[in-house]
Formats: structure tokens, C-alpha cells, sequence
């Protein structure tokens, strides 16, 4: 800042630097009078409470739509919190997970995608999972989620990967396994 | 509604709980918005947040500041999910009604005034922004901001301080 201190703006730098952080500071008499006195300071503390007053503009939150009210309270008056049945990636981990438990029950008994490769990846695969549930990290954070979804992944790969493996699943190959699966719609 | 017929919760509860959201949501959703991520995973993590404070309700009506034992409801969630994600959003969502009510051009001017001031705070580093959302947005004291974050009053105040000095030369008003 290009102003004109005084000597006496040292032993206020920090009073003043305070009165500008919180812009709802009264200043004590003794810093008003300074403030009177100096132009420096006084426009630095003006600066400070304008750019405070456009932040508050400029950030304050808008209500809530209903629908959004609506969708908050059902979900805490249902009591079922943490436990991935809402929260995005929760979901998309759940979905995953429950549709490599459906891949590995429905595994064909035979045939190249029942092979032993196949059979330690979806064990392997399904340990992993189970471990992931049961230290409960895949609710509260995205990337249990994601390793979660990742492992699904892995075991519906290797399972499509012939044709024996593709008619074991429960859905087409080709259907959106890329998007996030609309949870029990699909028949 | 489905979730209505499961509710453990009375229906005084639910009405607390109603007002709560109503208050409360807004600047809890601003907060999640943009310290931690895009608008709809903050409002997942928004209503994870008053599911489980709803798990401790006495607490919440009992307690003197249930505002802040949300927040921090939310910020460890926060820092759970998406603490390193940028609200790489555009902001529209947030002024777009803020707005609404004045005259065409005065809209277009103030929407612009305003996206640049946010897009300016969504570039300050974590911390300053952290500050910044909490007072300005949230409304918080600069005393509870301290406790919420579990640094000292001084150090939340000069983080607003440092914050401040960069936007006002991100804005382009250092005059
Ligand atoms: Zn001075």
C-alpha cells in the first residue's frame, strides 16, 4: 500500500489490522483518535469494511428451495444416516457392491470365465469389500466408495470377459455400467 | 411419504427439525459449497449433517449453540470427503436469487460484481476461504469461528486479514 505512515501508525498496525479483519469492531477512543488524525490508516480501515460489506453481498446464502428442505428432513427423520444409502458416492458404491455380489453368485460354474484366475480375483475381491464395510469407510468417504466401486469393477470385468461369464450376470453387458446404477430397478 | 410413516422422530421433533433446516441449511449448504465441493455433493453432505445431528437431538435443542455443533457436524465431513476438491461450480446457484428482485440491468451489473467477488474468494487458499465463508456467509463471530476450527482468536483474525489483502488486489481496489 502506497500511503503516507506515520510513526504513530506502527503502534496501531495491529489495532488497525484488527479493526479491518472484523469488520463489526468498534474502535477503543484512543484508536478513533488516530483514526481521525490519519488519512492512511483511516482509508485502509474505509477499504477494509467496504470489501467486508461486498463479501457479505456476494456470499450470502440464498433459502433453501422446499424440495431441498423436504429431501434434508426426510433423510434425518429417517434415523439412517452413514450408511451409504444417500450420499452420492455412498450409493454408487453401494449399487457396485451389491452388483458384484450378484456377479459372483450367479457366476457360471464352467467355462473360461470361471477360471481359477477368475475365482481368487472375485474372492480376493469380495474380502476386500467386506473389509471395506466393516470398517465403515465407505460411507463418510468418497474414495472407500471408490475402491469399492473399483473392485466391482474388476470382478464384473473379468466375468464379461467371455461369453459363459456374460450370460452368468444379471444384466446386459452393454447396459450403463459406467453411469451410477439406478439401485434394484433393473430386472 | 415413505420417510414420514418410518420416522422415529415425534412430530414436535420433526417440526424442530424442520425449523432447524430452514435456518440453519442455508449456511450450512454455503459453507459445504465452498469450502468443500460441487453443489450436489454439498447437499449429500448436507443432509448427512442433520441426520446425525438429528441422532442427538436432545443435545441439539438443549445445547446453546446448536448452530455450531452442526457446522462441525459438517465440516468432518468435509474433511472426510472433500476436503481437497476445489467448488469448482460455477456460483450461479448461490446469487442467482440473491439477485432476483431488481431491475434487469442492475441484476446483470450485480450479478456481475458478485460472481467476481466469489470467484475470488474460490481461489483463496483453504484456510483464509475457510475464514471468510464462516464470517461472511455463515455470519459466525470471529470467537466461535476460532473454537470451530480450533485455532486461536488471533490467528482467525489474521487470516481474514490476509484474506482480505488478497482479495482487495484480486478485485483490483487496491487504490
Ligand atoms: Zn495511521
Amino acid at each position: 500500500m502506497n500511503r503516507s505512515w506515520t510513526r504513530a501508525c506502527d503502534e496501531w498496525r495491529g489495532a488497525v489490522e484488527r479493526l479491518c479483519a472484523d469488520d463489526t469492531a468498534e474502535p477503543s477512543a484512543a484508536l478513533a483518535a488516530h483514526l481521525e488524525r490519519c488519512p492512511a490508516c483511516r482509508a485502509e480501515v474505509d477499504e477494509s469494511r467496504a470489501l467486508a460489506a461486498e463479501l457479505r453481498a456476494a456470499l450470502r446464502p440464498p433459502p433453501l428451495d422446499a424440495a431441498v428442505i423436504e429431501r434434508v428432513v426426510a433423510r434425518a427423520a429417517s434415523g439412517r444416516c452413514g450408511r451409504g444409502v444417500f450420499l452420492r458416492l455412498g450409493r454408487w458404491g453401494a449399487c457396485a457392491a451389491a452388483a458384484a455380489a450378484l456377479a459372483v453368485a450367479l457366476r457360471p460354474a464352467t467355462g473360461p470365465g470361471s477360471g481359477a484366475e477368475a475365482e481368487a480375483l472375485t474372492r480376493e475381491a469380495v474380502e476386500a469389500i467386506a473389509a471395506t464395510v466393516a470398517a465403515g469407510q465407505w460411507d463418510a468417504s468418497g474414495a472407500g466408495a471408490e475402491a469399492l466401486a473399483e473392485l466391482a469393477t474388476n470382478v464384473v470385468e473379468t466375468l464379461t470377459a467371455t461369453q459363459a461369464g456374460k450370460r452368468g450376470l444379471p444384466w446386459g453387458v452393454e447396459d450403463d455400467w459406467d453411469l451410477p446404477p439406478q439401485c434394484g430397478t433393473r430386472s | 411419504m415413505r420417510s414420514e410413516a418410518a420416522s422415529p422422530l415425534r412430530p414436535d421433533d420433526r417440526a424442530f427439525v424442520e425449523t432447524l433446516v430452514r435456518d440453519l441449511g442455508p449456511r450450512v449448504l454455503a459453507y459445504v459449497h465452498r469450502v468443500c465441493g460441487d453443489r450436489q455433493a454439498a447437499e449429500d453432505i448436507v443432509a448427512e449433517t442433520f441426520c446425525r445431528a438429528v441422532e442427538n437431538l436432545s443435545a441439539v435443542r438443549t445445547g446453546g449453540r446448536h448452530d455450531l455443533y452442526v457446522l462441525k457436524i459438517a465440516r468432518n465431513l468435509c474433511r472426510d470427503r472433500f476436503r481437497r476438491r476445489r467448488a469448482s461450480e460455477s456460483a450461479e446457484w448461490l446469487d442467482e436469487r440473491a439477485a432476483s428482485g431488481e431491475a434487469p440491468t442492475d441484476v446483470a451489473v450485480l450479478r456481475e460484481q458478485r460472481a467476481a467477488v466469489q470467484a475470488a474468494v474460490d481461489e483463496l487458499p483453504e484456510p483464509l476461504r475457510e475464514v471468510v465463508v464462516l464470517r461472511m456467509s455463515v455470519g459466525l463471530k470471529f470467537e466461535e469461528i476460532a473454537e470451530l476450527l480450533h485455532i486461536p482468536l488471533g490467528t482467525a483474525l489474521s487470516r481474514m486479514h490476509a484474506a482480505l489483502q488478497r482479495l482487495r488486489s484480486a478485485l483490483g481496489v487496491e487504490r
